[in-house]
């Protein structure tokens, strides 16, 4: 899981691929990215709101990855796509250390990252929105 | 292994798919396995096929017992919405459970017990939302038990009968309801359900001091079928129970375990559950969101 295979799922119809291919798209684009800066947060919202279950495979990872090269560090849900991508890394593998992550030492410093950790509700990040699927 | 299942044609059929997807000619998928004859007559349901035969298939196409799964889903499972109504009701996802309970409501396309069993689960689920007592439940499980083969010789029995071992905390079908779970291969031929039963039962067990050495077996089988088939529902549930099982056993690793369940909890559940509570408690007093935020400090030193 969350590695080299992909997990089966109960139902097919919204893939977390899918979401991440076309998260990926929009925001890889400067352009595209500038256009749609304001509805940034609403878009992984929406994605993250609406994924089918069981689709903890490799685009999970890579759909936050892409979420924190894009999302400022201003922006309100920028300390919950890093505890996602935290919590996802840990679960892959529970040796990882933030330390020796290019991508989060080029973002903030483990200070800043710590005082996210520990100011961050986990009760507000089941990741399955109930009744919206 | 002598045990076959009509069911497991499906797999059957996922297997031939996937033979002519890779081009692979009969005469090499079968070599050493079975004769041409023997594997049409599983073809044709003329004969079921042994699951040991199955399983040697699988290993020969050389692909993953979930990229089979995903085929019999796909085109095999029934369109009812009994497999989510069952999973979202277990897992406490009540109101993603809601749209299939009111289409399962008065649910009659199928044989009698499974028909029976959709029925009690509807009312499972009617004591779960507190529109049940639980005595009223106990009575209609009571009052449908002849729908049920006490042998358990199939899912549907397997499935009332861990139910009624819950539901009136009675262990008098113990024997019986193991065995099954243990030996009845449904892992193969209906793991969707498989699941959800046997993470009841050892659910229901853990709470059982003087049942340890059968909770621990399950739990070491669960294990190993929910990394079989790499399900995240599956894999959530077996590593809690893996890591009582361990805990029981003085194996500190347990923790590793205990982790994993959570971490799974928050990509999979859309609020905290309950449904691991006792056992969580038997093993730390450490709430979940402190053994969570800990683990991510530790990756931050």
């Amino acid at each position: 899981m969350l590695g080299d295979k992909q997990l089966i799922t109960q139902q097919y119809d919204i893939d977390m691929n899918v979401i991440q291919s076309l998260a990926h798209s929009l925001f890889s684009n400067k352009q595209l990215k500038e256009a749609f800066s304001s509805s940034i947060d609403q878009t992984f919202l929406y994605a993250t709101e609406n994924i089918k279950k069981y689709h903890l495979d490799d685009g999970l990872i890579s759909f936050f990855t892409d979420a924190l090269h894009y999302i400022q560090k201003e922006d309100q849900s920028f300390s919950k796509y890093i505890m996602y991508y935290l919590m996802i890394k840990r679960l892959q593998n529970l040796n990882y250390q933030a330390k020796n992550d290019a991508l989060l030492q080029n973002l903030l410093t483990l200070d800043e990252l710590k005082s996210i950790v520990k100011n961050t509700s986990l009760n507000n990040l089941y990741f399955m929105k109930a009744g919206k699927i | 292994m002598d045990y076959s299942n009509k069911e497991l044609t499906y797999y059957l059929e996922a297997v031939e798919s996937l033979r002519k997807e890779k081009g692979l000619s009969i005469d090499d998928l079968i070599e050493d396995v079975t004769s041409e004859r023997s594997y049409r007559r599983y073809l044709n349901q003329e004969l079921p096929i042994p699951l040991n035969t199955l399983e040697k298939l699988i290993f020969k196409l050389d692909v993953d017992f979930p990229d089979i799964l995903i085929y019999v889903l796909k085109i095999k499972q029934k369109p009812s919405g009994i497999i989510e109504f069952l999973t979202n009701t277990h897992y406490q996802e009540y109101e993603l459970a809601k749209p299939f309970y009111k289409n399962l409501k008065h649910y009659d396309k199928d044989s009698s017990n499974l028909n029976t069993l959709v029925f009690l689960y509807v009312s499972y689920y009617d004591y779960l939302t507190n529109l049940l007592s639980l005595d009223e439940l106990r009575k209609l499980f009571d009052s449908s038990k002849h729908f049920f083969d006490d042998s358990i010789s199939n899912i549907e029995s397997l499935s009332y009968f861990v139910l009624y071992a819950y539901i009136f905390d009675n262990l008098t079908y113990h024997d019986i309801i193991t065995s099954s779970l243990l030996e009845k291969n449904f892992y193969m031929s209906q793991i969707l359900l498989f699941d959800i039963i046997i993470d009841q039962y050892l659910i229901f067990l853990s709470k059982k001091s003087s049942y340890q050495d059968d909770y621990m077996k399950l739990a070491s089988f669960f294990y190993q079928v929910a990394h079989l088939w790499h399900d995240a529902y599956f894999i959530y549930s077996a590593h809690i129970h893996q890591a009582y099982q361990k805990f029981l056993n003085s194996d500190e690793t347990y923790l590793i375990d205990l982790k994993k369940h959570l971490y799974y909890e928050y990509m999979l559940l859309s609020k905290p559950s309950t449904l691991y509570l006792s056992i969580i408690s038997s093993m730390t007093s450490i709430s979940k969101e402190t053994i969570i935020k800990n683990d991510l400090l530790e990756a931050i030193q």
